[in-house]
């Protein structure tokens, strides 16, 4: 067996990959966007309210929303019923999300 | 804080990983003390204030920093990565079972900077000068670690 012998064995192979977890364990986890966790707190606080809090809403003094003449003329558009309003907030929310992204980028 | 810029670990894995972790396998002859190596690297990168200039050449020196310092500190032990492969096949060359197993025995036997040099030069294609100004060592000194691997090589495939 001569050094070519040996070379020539050796160009045969490689050293082996890294494990598939590797890559996964090396990753931070992904952070949570804040305005995705607003719209998702504003979400929330609009399904809750609709639910179950109805009269209890309207003795509260509103605080003006920038978004509240948004939807309202979209559920304008959607019917102007219960589910347009529901349609038309989960619309707003997704476009002010996009937006705050493109902000972001 | 998001980790998705130029300094994230994860990103520079997908770049650098697999060629650094190969590198870390032959430098250790143990593929799970490679793991560690490679993982305390990356981890480390989280802590560093400043981004990377020079990314490849900068992780390298970072590989092989920790793999010198594990074998110095005996955290690699000499039998564990026994029942882990060191090489694989590459796809189009037909191979022998018993061959990888030999060449992987002999391989184990090798100290540390004569399997640098072989992985350098033979499985990443670097020339004796590219090693010697990687390993801050003279040419003639690389070139000598090269001989000699290859002759410890022949000697143990020959008597076994």
């Amino acid at each position: 067996m001569k050094d070519h012998d040996i070379e020539s064995a050796l160009r045969r192979y490689r050293p082996v990959g890294p494990p598939a977890d590797l890559h996964a364990r090396l990753a931070p986890p992904r952070r949570v966007w804040p305005w995705a966790a607003a719209a998702a707190a504003l979400l929330a606080v609009t399904l809750g309210a609709r639910a179950g809090i109805g009269n209890l809403a309207s003795q509260v003094p509103t605080v003006p929303d920038p978004m509240a003449q948004a939807v309202a003329d979209l559920t304008q558009l959607l019917g102007g019923d219960a589910p347009a309003r529901q349609m038309a907030e989960l619309i707003i929310v997704e476009q002010q999300m996009r937006q705050e992204r493109t902000r972001e980028q | 804080m998001s980790q998705r810029g130029p300094g994230d670990p994860g990103r520079l894995f997908e770049i650098h990983g697999p060629a650094l972790y190969r590198y870390a396998v032959m430098l250790l002859a143990d593929a799970a003390a490679a793991e560690d190596a490679i993982q305390q690297v990356f981890v480390s990168l989280l802590r560093r204030p400043a981004p990377i200039e020079n990314e490849a050449h900068y992780l390298r020196r970072a590989v092989r920093n920790e793999c010198y310092s594990m074998l110095r500190a005996r955290k690699v032990r000499g039998d564990s990565g026994a029942d882990r492969p060191l090489l694989e096949a590459i796809a189009a060359a037909p191979v022998a079972h018993d061959e990888r197993i030999a060449l992987e025995g002999a391989i184990r036997l090798l100290p540390p900077e004569q399997r640098e040099v072989i992985h350098l030069h033979v499985f990443e294609g670097w020339t004796f000068q590219q090693v010697a100004d990687a390993s801050d060592e003279s040419i003639n000194t690389i070139a000598a670690r090269y001989r000699y691997a290859i002759a410890k090589l022949r000697q143990t495939l020959t008597s076994s």
